[in-house]
């Protein structure tokens, strides 16, 4: 989540001063059109090729006019909203104008002395995006006539062209509309996601995993070997009676530690546990641990693992559809949509996800004591209730602590002593040698040294 | 805002330097309409399917007539507003303003007639 309010308060910031410097050019350039246009002597300005007949011409040249406006940042985010939901470039309108009033002035700045330009003809370059470019160009006419007065002696404006709306009001309903718009694309492809998830079996998924899961692990272990912690998460797993874990009972699971200090898990495709290294060093007991993986197995019984993938695919997909790539902006704006979408059904999805633990544990031990210990300590770091909490994915963790409890005495679930990971370890390498006896000296060590 | 499709009606608007069968009598001088319009990301996500097999793109056409309708729109209101009775040589040209939006500038000059 801090990945969304940081940037959007650089972002908010930069469009902030895009916004002043931007109406600030804007008003200045009016003023100096308003002011140039008036000091300009009367000539006549004709988009017709037809040469006067009534005066008698001294000279005749090609002139031109030509201006390069810049958009700032804050009319770029308009016009992306706004090129999104469809209609009326308001902020663009008043400044393609300018840009004509602006080349026909230089124009006439070139033309100094003609009384007549015909054949005026306007043409739009494409330097660069987000520019404006307009070129003009015409025959100036030296005479013997001097038109004086009463005459139209520039681009008239009279704002007919110009929608006459506030850029704040406009900001406000752009992004509105494109908000609402891409909140319903996310949870319409939810839908679609999650009954996708549902009918993938885990036959299936094992299948189309084991070609991609080497290349994922090659990276984090040596010769693509478990280590003796790994192993022991996996031990663990394995000596739950295989009917607790529900239709995850197909997976081989594989657990990986990955270094990384902040308390998370994650569940992936094909059966691949991650557990960061942070969350264990917050674990005291073996049913702890076993809590935090059932978690996980609970995610396999929901699909979610695939729904999470999917999820990640269309958000990243409809981005690079609809934004093209040098929109961190609208991304970014995209980002609240598909946040409020997805965060229901993820917190959802955690909640049936602790229901697995508590099973799990049942089976396993026969009590389940120690199932909310870890949300516990995770709630002491994360502190008392915030705003923060009502974006979170995640419910607060005293949340889930206090529905775990509620939840295991109101099925009188029994809560007995827990194992403690030191001993539980050494239990697992004692095992270890009883098959496998050579094994002992080289698995002999503490549960620090093992540099999870 | 003359907007309305019978302004562009009453008043002659033509891309030659003259009124058939009628005199020009003022040169008023220029006067131009831009529209700046883009279609939704709907139409876009078409367009770009419709860039795979070839063929027309109706949704761009479209945008297309709104935009220049709209441009003519105001062209005449321009002119009607310095009491011109047609406007002669009438020009169209584009930009691309803004990624997937479209400008389209009609321009003329506003003439009286005898």
């Amino acid at each position: 989540m801090e990945d969304l309010f940081l940037p959007g308060i650089a972002l908010t910031i930069l469009i902030g001063i895009a916004y002043l410097t931007g109406r600030l050019a804007d008003r200045a350039h009016e003023r100096a059109l308003v002011r140039d246009e008036a000091l300009l002597p009367h000539q006549y300005l004709d988009s017709g090729d037809a040469v006067p007949d009534t005066v008698s011409i001294q000279q005749s040249r090609m002139v031109t006019g030509k201006v390069v406006i810049a958009e700032d940042r804050f009319r770029n985010l308009l016009a992306r909203l706004r090129v999104f939901v469809g209609g009326r470039l308001a902020a663009h309108e008043a400044a393609v104008i300018r840009a004509k009033r602006e080349a026909v002035l230089r124009l006439r700045i070139n033309a100094k002395g003609a009384s007549h330009i015909i054949g005026l003809r306007f043409q739009s370059a494409e330097i660069s995006r987000g520019m404006i470019e307009m070129i003009a160009s015409g025959t100036a006419l030296y005479t013997d006539h001097r038109p004086t007065g009463g005459k139209p002696a520039s681009l008239p404006d009279d704002g007919v062209n110009i929608s006459h709306r506030n850029l704040l009001t406009e900001l406000a309903s752009a992004s509105m509309a494109f908000l609402l718009i891409c909140w319903g694309i996310y949870t319409a492809s939810g839908f679609a996601i999650e009954w996708a998830a549902s009918s993938i079996s885990v036959k299936d998924e094992v299948a189309i995993w084991s070609e991609l899961e080497p290349e994922i692990i090659d990276g984090h272990r040596v010769g693509s070997q478990r280590n003796v912690f790994e192993n022991y998460l996996v031990d663990l797993i394995n000596s739950v009676p295989k009917e607790a874990l529900g239709p995850a009972r197909d997976y081989d699971f594989d657990v990986m530690i990955i270094p990384d200090s902040s308390p998370n898990a994650a569940a992936l495709p094909g059966g691949l546990i991650l557990v960061n290294s942070g969350m264990l060093d917050l674990v005291e007991s073996e049913n702890e641990l076993l809590s935090i993986l059932g978690h996980e197995i609970g995610h396999y019984n929901g699909r979610d693992h695939l729904e999470g993938l999917g999820r990640e695919i269309v958000g990243v997909a409809l981005s690079a559809m609809m934004f093209q790539t040098d929109a961190i902006l609208t991304t970014w704006v995209a980002g609240w949509p598909k946040l409020l979408a997805d965060r229901d059904h993820s917190r959802s999805q955690e909640l049936d996800a602790d229901d697995w633990s508590l099973k799990i544990l049942m089976a396993k031990y026969g009590h389940v004591g120690g199932v909310s210990r870890t949300f516990e300590k995770l709630a002491a770091m994360q502190g008392d209730h915030s705003v923060m909490d009502y974006l979170s994915t995640h419910p607060h963790p005293m949340d889930r602590v206090n529905r775990l409890d509620d939840m295991a005495r109101e099925r009188g679930l029994p809560i007995g002593e827990t194992i403690d990971l030191q001993t539980g370890f050494d239990n697992f390498l004692k095992s270890l040698t009883k098959s496998r006896p050579s094994l002992w000296n080289s698995n002999k060590q503490q549960l620090s040294d093992t540099g999870y | 805002m003359a907007n309305s499709p019978t302004s562009a009606a009453e008043m002659a608007v033509v891309t030659i330097s003259h009124i058939p069968g009628r005199e020009i009598s003022e040169n008023l001088g220029i006067v131009f309409g831009s529209s700046v319009r883009s279609r939704s990301f709907l139409f876009d996500i078409f367009a770009t399917f419709k860039n795979l097999f070839g063929g027309e793109v109706r949704s761009y056409t479209r945008l297309l007539e709104d935009a220049q309708h709209e441009a003519t729109s105001r062209l005449v209101a321009q002119a009607q507003k310095m009491d011109a009775d047609a406007v002669v040589d009438v020009h169209f040209a584009t930009s691309q303003v803004a990624y997937k939006a479209a400008e389209i500038f009609a321009y003329g000059t506003a003439v009286r007639l005898k």
